[in-house]
C-alpha cells in the first residue's frame, strides 16, 4: 500500500538508430493498479515496453522502478526483480505441449508442480489440452498458457502487449477478466492495447499515446470518451 | 492513411525498387559468375543410431547457434540463423516430416534475395537484445547471426551440482554439500546435462564486391560445459575467410580452445591456448586417472587439423575447435552398474536428465566451434553472364605472391550446409576407437522404442527429432532465455546495479 508508483517514467525519448520514436514519454504505475496504454498503429507503445523491460535503451529521460532511478539494467535483472513481458505474439513454443511449455518456465527455480497447479488452476482449459501441441491450440488458449508461464515467475510488475491481438471478442473479454483477476492478487500491471474497449473495463487509469508521447490520461471513462479524437484528432 | 500502412506501402516501393536494380556486383564487374556459401555451429551435436531407418549418417544432427550465408551470381542469396538448427533434413523439411503443408520449422530467421515474405531482406528474431537471430540480404552481403548470451547460469545450479565422487577421481576431497535441484527432471534438461555454453556467437557472411567475392564464418563460446562439468572449456573460436577474385582465391582461418579441465583438473594448454592449424595437433598428455575416468564413461576428445584447400580460384575450408564423442555404452553401463559411477559423478539429476538421449542413441559426437566455407568465381570475360557456377579458371596468374596453400585432410565434419537431405550418402562417423557394435545394441534399442507409450505408429527419427528439440529447446531457455518466460528467481545473494525488488513494497 505504498504511495511510491511501481513504476514512473519522465521523458523518456528512444530511437530506433536515428528515427527517434519516443519522444518523451511521462507515465505512471501506481502499485497494484491496471494501467491500459493505449493508441494507434505505430505509436510507440511495444518501443516502450522494450525500453522498460531493458530490451533497448532510452536515449534520455527517467525510468523509476519501485521508486529508484534505474539505467542501464539489464532484462534479466529486471526480470529477477519481478518485472514480466509478456510480448506482442505470445512466444508460446508450438511444437511443444502445453505441459511441456510449462516445464520449460522451471528453470526458473520453481518447481514444476507449483507452476502446473497454479497454471491449471487459473486456466482450468490448459489442463483439459495438457497434452496437446500449443501450436494446434486457438489463439486464446495460446495467450493462456502464455500468461500462465509468465505468472509462473511470480512477477510484481507485468507488462502485457496486444493481449487482444487476432482473438475473438468473446476470448478478450475472458482474458481480461483474467487480467483483472491477477490484478487482484496484487500484481501492477501495464497493458497495451490498439482496441481500448476490453483494456479500458479493467483499467483504473488510462493513457493514449501518439507520436512517440503520452498525449491524454485520467480515468477510463474519460479517456474512453475521447478517444475517437485522441487517435484520430492529430494523426495527420 | 495510418502509419502501418504507409509503412508497408514504402517497403513495397523499396523492394520494387531493389528488383528492378540490376546487381551492381555484376552489372560491370571484372568478377563474373562465382558461387560462395559459409556456415557456422557453435555446438554440432551428431547422433548416430544405426537403427533408424534413414538412409543418412549421422541420423540426427542439430546445431546450436547456426548460421550459413549462401550466395551465387544469379544473383540468388540466403541467409538462414537459427539458435537450434535441426539440420537441413528436419530444419528445411519440416512441413513433410510433420505431415503439414505450410508449417515451418519455428527456431529460425531466414533472408533471401530475391526477398519474399518469409524471406525479407532483412529479418530478425530476437528474445532479447543480445539474444536473437539476424539474417539480411541485399544481393551483394549476405549474412546471418546468432548471439546468445548466457544468462541463466547465476545463483541457478542447470546441472544439478556435480557429485561428491567426482573430486575424488580427480584427487580432491570430497566437498560437502554438492546440491542438486529441488524440481523434476524436465525433458529438457537432457541437452543441458549434455552440453551448456555461454556468451554463444556465431556468424557468417558472404560479400560480392565489383571485384571478389568474400566469405567468411566465426563460431565462439565460453564456458562450455559437457556432461553435466567432466569436460569444461572455457572458450572456443574458430574463424575462416576465403576470398576469389575469379583469377585467384585465398583462405585463411584457424581454431583455438582455451581452459581445459577434466574432471575438475585443469589441463595446461599453455597461455594462449592451443591454436589449430592445418597441421594434427596433440593435446597435452592427460594423466593417467583422467583419462580411464574418460574411457569409463565412453568419451572420447580429439583435436581435428582444419581443412584448407585452393584450386585457383576455387576454395574450401572446414575447421572445428574441438570434437568430443560419447560412445553411450559405458556411458549407459555407468549409469546401470553397481557403482552407480555416473550418478556418482553428474548427481542424479544430470544422470537422469541424460538417460533419454543415452536410451535412443548409442553414439553422440559434439562439434564444438565448427566453421566451413566454399568459394569459386570466375572473371567476368569468361562468363560473366551471371548463369550460377561457371567453371574457374585453374591457373593462378601472377600478380603478388600468389602461392595458394593446399592442405588436405580427410573428410571434414561438414554436415553444415546446402543441399543433402533426406538423401545424403552416408558418411562415416567420426572416426574413434570405440565404435559401438551394432549388433549388440539393436535389441535393447528396440526394446526400448516399444515401451514408449502411445508412439508406435510415430516414425522413430520424428522421436528423437522431438527428443532432441524439446532439449535443445531447454536448453536455450535454460542458458539464454530469462526474459521471455519472465525470468529467473530472485537471487539469494541480492540484485545488482540497484534494482529493487518489485515484489517487496
Ligand atoms: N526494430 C525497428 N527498427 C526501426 N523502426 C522500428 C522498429 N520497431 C518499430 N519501429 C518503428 O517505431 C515506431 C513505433 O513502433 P512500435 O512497434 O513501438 O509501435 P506500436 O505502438 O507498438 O504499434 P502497433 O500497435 O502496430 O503494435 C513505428 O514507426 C515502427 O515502424
Ligand atoms: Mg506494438
Amino acid at each position: 500500500m505504498s504511495d511510491v508508483p511501481i513504476l514512473e517514467l519522465i521523458g523518456v525519448r528512444a530511437a530506433y538508430g536515428r528515427i527517434e520514436v519516443l519522444r518523451g514519454v511521462d507515465l505512471t504505475v501506481p502499485r497494484g493498479a491496471v494501467v491500459a496504454l493505449l493508441g494507434a498503429n505505430g505509436a510507440g507503445k511495444t518501443t516502450l515496453l522494450r525500453v522498460i523491460s531493458g530490451l533497448m535503451p532510452a536515449s534520455d529521460g527517467d525510468i523509476h522502478l519501485g521508486g529508484v532511478h534505474i539505467s542501464g539494467a539489464s532484462p534479466e535483472e529486471l526480470t529477477r526483480a519481478g518485472l514480466c513481458m509478456v510480448p506482442e505474439g505470445r512466444g508460446v513454443f508450438p511444437n511443444l505441449t502445453v505441459e511441456e511449455n510449462l516445464w520449460l518456465a522451471s528453470y526458473s527455480g520453481v518447481p514444476v508442480e507449483k507452476i502446473l497447479a497454479e497454471a491449471y488452476a487459473r486456466f482450468p482449459r490448459l489442463k483439459e489440452r495438457r497434452r496437446q501441441l500449443a501450436g494446434s491450440m486457438s489463439g486464446g488458449e495460446q495467450q493462456m498458457l502464455s500468461l500462465a508461464r509468465a505468472l509462473a515467475s511470480n512477477p510484481a510488475l507485468l507488462l502485457l502487449d496486444e493481449l487482444s491481438m487476432g482473438l475473438a471478442p468473446l476470448i478478450v473479454e475472458g482474458l481480461y477478466d483474467t487480467v483483472a483477476e491477477i490484478a487482484e492478487s496484487g500484481v501492477s500491471i501495464l497493458v497495451v492495447e490498439q482496441f481500448a474497449s476490453s483494456a479500458l473495463r479493467v483499467a483504473d487509469y488510462a493513457a493514449v499515446m501518439q507520436g512517440g508521447r503520452v498525449v491524454a490520461s485520467g480515468e477510463p471513462a474519460e479517456i474512453k470518451h475521447r478517444l475517437s479524437e485522441l487517435y484520430f484528432g492529430g494523426a495527420a | 492513411m495510418n502509419r502501418r500502412t504507409k509503412w508497408i506501402a514504402g517497403l513495397g516501393a523499396a523492394g520494387l525498387l531493389t528488383l528492378s536494380w540490376p546487381s551492381a556486383a555484376t552489372a560491370d564487374s571484372s568478377l563474373g559468375g562465382y558461387t560462395a556459401d559459409s556456415s557456422a555451429s557453435v555446438i554440432h551435436i551428431e547422433v548416430y543410431e544405426p537403427v533408424l531407418p534413414l538412409p543418412s549418417s549421422p541420423q540426427g544432427d542439430f546445431s546450436i547457434g547456426y548460421t550459413s550465408s549462401t550466395a551465387d551470381s544469379g544473383p540468388t542469396a540466403r541467409a538462414l540463423s537459427s539458435y537450434l538448427w535441426p539440420g537441413t533434413v528436419i530444419g528445411d523439411g519440416f512441413d513433410q516430416l510433420t505431415g503439414k503443408p505450410g508449417t515451418s520449422y519455428p527456431i529460425q530467421a531466414n533472408s533471401r534475395y530475391p526477398a519474399t515474405a518469409s524471406a525479407p531482406a532483412k529479418n530478425k528474431v530476437q528474445i532479447t537484445d543480445g539474444n536473437g537471430m539476424t539474417t539480411a540480404t541485399d544481393g551483394n552481403t549476405t549474412t546471418a547471426t546468432v548471439t546468445g548470451l548466457g544468462i541463466a547460469g547465476k545463483g541457478v545450479d542447470l546441472l544439478g551440482g556435480l557429485g561428491a565422487g567426482l573430486g575424488q577421481i580427480a584427487g580432491k576431497a570430497p566437498k560437502p554439500g554438492d546440491k542438486t535441484l529441488s524440481a523434476p527432471v524436465p525433458v529438457s534438461n537432457t541437452l543441458a546435462a549434455l552440453v551448456s555454453a555461454k556468451g554463444v556467437t556465431s556468424t557468417s557472411t558472404v560479400k560480392v564486391s565489383d571485384s571478389k567475392v568474400t566469405s567468411t564464418s566465426t563460431a565462439a563460446a565460453a564456458d562450455i560445459n559437457i556432461l553435466g562439468g567432466v569436460i569444461g572449456l572455457s572458450a572456443i573460436k574458430v574463424t575462416n575467410t576465403e576470398t576469389s577474385n575469379g583469377t585467384k582465391a585465398t583462405v585463411a582461418g584457424s581454431a583455438t580452445i582455451g581452459g581445459l579441465t577434466i574432471a575438475g583438473v585443469p589441463i595446461s594448454l599453455g597461455d594462449k591456448g592451443i591454436v589449430i592449424g592445418k597441421t594434427a595437433i596433440k593435446l597435452p598428455a592427460i594423466p593417467a586417472t583422467l583419462t580411464s575416468l574418460l574411457k569409463t564413461l565412453g568419451v572420447e576428445i580429439q583435436v581435428a587439423p582444419i581443412t584448407k584447400k585452393v584450386t585457383g580460384a576455387t576454395s574450401t575450408f572446414n575447421g572445428q575447435a574441438l570434437t568430443i564423442s560419447i560412445d553411450t555404452h559405458p556411458l549407459k553401463d555407468a549409469l546401470n552398474g553397481p557403482l552407480s559411477l555416473l550418478v556418482n559423478l553428474l548427481g542424479s539429476q544430470a544422470a537422469t536428465s541424460l538417460a533419454p538421449l543415452i536410451e535412443l542413441a548409442p553414439r553422440v559426437v559434439l562439434k564444438l566451434g565448427e566453421a566451413s566455407g566454399s568459394l569459386s568465381a570466375s572473371p567476368a570475360y569468361v562468363g560473366g553472364n551471371g548463369g550460377g557456377t561457371t567453371t574457374p579458371p585453374s591457373t593462378t596468374t601472377g600478380g603478388g605472391g600468389g602461392v595458394t596453400t593446399t592442405t588436405t585432410t580427410g573428410g571434414g565434419g561438414g554436415t553444415i550446409g546446402g543441399g543433402g537431405g533426406l538423401v545424403t550418402t552416408p558418411t562415416t562417423p567420426m572416426p574413434t576407437t570405440t565404435t559401438p557394435q551394432q549388433t549388440a545394441v539393436t535389441p535393447q534399442l528396440q526394446q526400448t522404442a516399444a515401451i514408449l507409450p502411445g508412439l508406435g505408429s510415430m516414425p522413430r527419427f520424428l522421436i528423437l527429432g522431438a527428443l532432441l528439440l524439446a532439449a535443445a529447446i531447454g536448453w536455450l531457455m535454460q542458458v539464454a532465455g530469462g526474459v521471455l518466460l519472465g525470468g529467473t528467481r530472485t537471487c539469494a545473494l541480492g540484485l545488482r546495479t540497484g534494482v529493487p525488488d518489485l515484489r517487496k513494497e
